[in-house]
């Protein structure tokens, strides 16, 4: 095994920092600030794709895994940072899991999305649990095979599961589950009950696979617990109104809040905004991830919001520039926040003082110490 | 207005795809031009679509809804039109650029246009700069350009650049739009206009198409 930049004292200081942070007990943000230092090209001598699946199924899983070492032994913790690997198989694998066409491809660009398999009547989709699927075998295949690599050294992520609307319309297509929401609602209800027991299922399988062998769980962010963990999604709740949110999507964060022990919510989009009440009204829902979305200005212009976030009692994780995390601290306060530092350029940050310097200048003008 | 008329529309704004329908073959047995149903139920019923939407009272399931139920009543109009000699407002050739798989704000677009009594010509998602080439060439005088990240938003000026090699730039007006579009980046690539959602890109067409 390769060497990570990381000892088991750093794990236990980032541990103690981050279960504080959980509890609201850390008086200071969490900021994760992860480096890479440059890599020759040669270094990899076969691609490295972001999408899992675009390796060959019959690939071994020790050759994938391979290809990802000098990226994981050229990475430079600081902060609250810690190693991580996403298992990455697109935006809610889980309709894979059951069934769904899984589209995944590297060329023009990487990218992977999931259709129906068949046509079939809204009344006669049910979605069931199968243990012989291609996909489900394969991403326990390397969620193992990750954990008997790197045992407690590295925090091997729960994959992307989906959220439950989303998984429901690459069984649909999208504009055929718009159109069911208003036309047959209930059937609806039957399906997105089935899905939450499903994802719950995939997650708790996965949980058997990484907890006993890791350090704690993570997900397809860079969030971490020792207990059980997940950033939960809607992309779908997007398109639709606090009242649809709240009969379709509710009760299935509501359970997951209710299974998990830090559970958090991808607040995706200004369009997601509109379903903020109800998110803070879950009293399990630990915190909320902001993500403006494409085109859109960047977190720390956002303060009113972050604010509301806060003030609705709830954990907040953003991906901000180190200006941006300056921007937040000295206005709202540190505490509360997860910031996953995004360097301006690839130049930022690339010895151990400047970070250091960078994490200091943070905390003295945290205006919550 | 006509009471069959005040259905229409009531039916129209409700999703009620049956009632639209229905309400209309009674307009038609009433008596009613196609013009009339057109122009006084039928388009200002999606008119009022859009401002719901504008105002958050109805989101896309909603407009989705209106629309199809628009649309089942305008395929009964439609031959009355065709027979009357009335003329589509329009002819806007649709598409989300190349490299691009997304389509539901494409297709409420196209559903609002044909809403506001445009022929549509729907190109479809990953739509190569050519075939917007071709379909002005086909007459289309309005071309929507949709994209929904910033890795494709380019091709929207690919496709623009385009059209200008083919010198045919100046035979139809250029709209834009997706969540990650803006009117600034609309003035830098050289598109006519921007618009935010589906609603708001129904009013553009038209007064692009007044000016």
């Amino acid at each position: 095994m390769m060497k990570i930049n990381f000892t088991n004292e750093d794990w236990d200081r980032v541990e103690l920092a981050t279960m504080a942070w959980w509890a609201g007990e850390l008086n200071r943000p969490l900021v994760n600030l992860a480096v890479t230092d440059p890599i020759p090209p040669e270094k990899f001598s076969l691609p490295l794709h972001s999408y899992w699946s675009n390796y060959p199924l019959d690939m071994p899983a020790g050759d994938i895994i391979d290809r990802f070492e000098p990226l994981c032994a050229a990475t430079h913790f600081y902060g609250d940072a810690f190693p991580w690997h996403w298992l990455n198989f697109g935006p809610g694998i889980a309709a894979g899991f059951l069934g769904a066409n899984v589209h995944s491809v590297y060329e023009p660009s990487e990218t992977v999305w999931f259709s129906p398999s068949s046509e079939v009547h809204l009344e006669d989709l049910y979605l069931t649990y199968d243990a012989t699927n291609i996909w489900w075998l394969r991403v326990k295949e390397l969620t193992s095979a990750l954990t008997e690599r790197y045992g407690g050294n590295l925090a091997v992520s729960h994959t992307d599961l989906g959220g439950n609307l989303d998984i429901l319309a690459s069984f649909r297509g999208t504009q055929e589950l718009l159109f069911d929401l208003l036309d047959r609602p209930e059937e609806v209800d039957r399906l997105t009950r089935a899905i939450t027991q499903l994802w719950l299922r995939y997650y708790d399988e996965l949980d058997t696979i990484i907890r006993p062998a890791c350090r704690g769980t993570s997900c397809w962010t860079p969030v971490w617990s020792n207990g059980k963990t997940y950033m939960m999604q809607s992309d779908f709740a997007y398109m639709i109104s606090p009242a649809m949110f709240e009969r379709f999507v509710l009760p299935d964060l509501t359970a997951c809040c209710n299974h998990l022990d830090h559970s958090f919510y991808h607040l995706d989009g200004k369009g997601q905004i509109r379903h903020l009440d109800l998110l803070l009204s879950i009293g399990r829902l630990r915190g909320i991830q902001w993500i403006p979305g494409d085109g859109q200005p960047p977190p720390q212009e956002w303060l009113p919001l972050l604010k509301r976030i806060r003030a609705g009692g709830k954990l907040c994780q953003v991906f901000v520039s180190p200006e941006g995390a300056r921007t937040i601290v000295k206005n709202l306060g540190g505490r509360g926040f997860l910031f996953v530092i995004q360097p301006v350029s690839a130049s930022d940050f690339l010895n151990p003082e400047e970070a250091q310097a960078f994490l200091k200048t943070l905390a003295e003008e945290d205006s919550s110490l | 207005m006509n009471e069959i008329l005040k259905n229409i529309y009531q039916a129209i704004l409700e999703g009620d795809m049956d009632a639209a329908q229905t309400e209309v073959r009674a307009a038609v047995d009433a008596g009613i031009t196609g013009g009339e149903i057109l122009n006084t139920a039928l388009i200002p019923a999606m008119g009022q679509v859009g401002c719901l939407f504008e105002k958050e009272e109805y989101f896309v399931p909603e407009m989705l809804t209106a629309a199809r139920a628009m649309k089942a009543g305008l395929e009964i109009v439609k031959p009355l039109l065709a027979n009357s000699g009335l003329e589509p407002v329009g002819k806007v050739a649709i598409g989300t650029v190349k490299g691009d798989l997304h389509d539901i704000g494409k297709n409420l677009v196209g559903m609002m246009l044909e809403g506001a009594g445009f022929a549509i010509i729907d190109l479809g998602i990953d739509v190569a700069p050519e075939k917007f080439v071709e379909a002005i060439k086909s007459g289309a005088n309005i071309i929507g350009l949709s994209a929904l990240l910033t890795t494709t938003m380019p091709n929207m000026e690919t496709t623009i650049r385009a059209i200008e090699a083919a010198g045919l730039r100046g035979n139809a007006k250029i709209i834009i739009g997706g969540a990650p579009v803006t009117a600034e980046y609309a003035r830098q690539i050289g598109a006519d206009g921007f618009a935010p959602d589906a609603s708001q890109a129904a009013n553009l067409a038209t007064s692009l198409l007044s000016q």
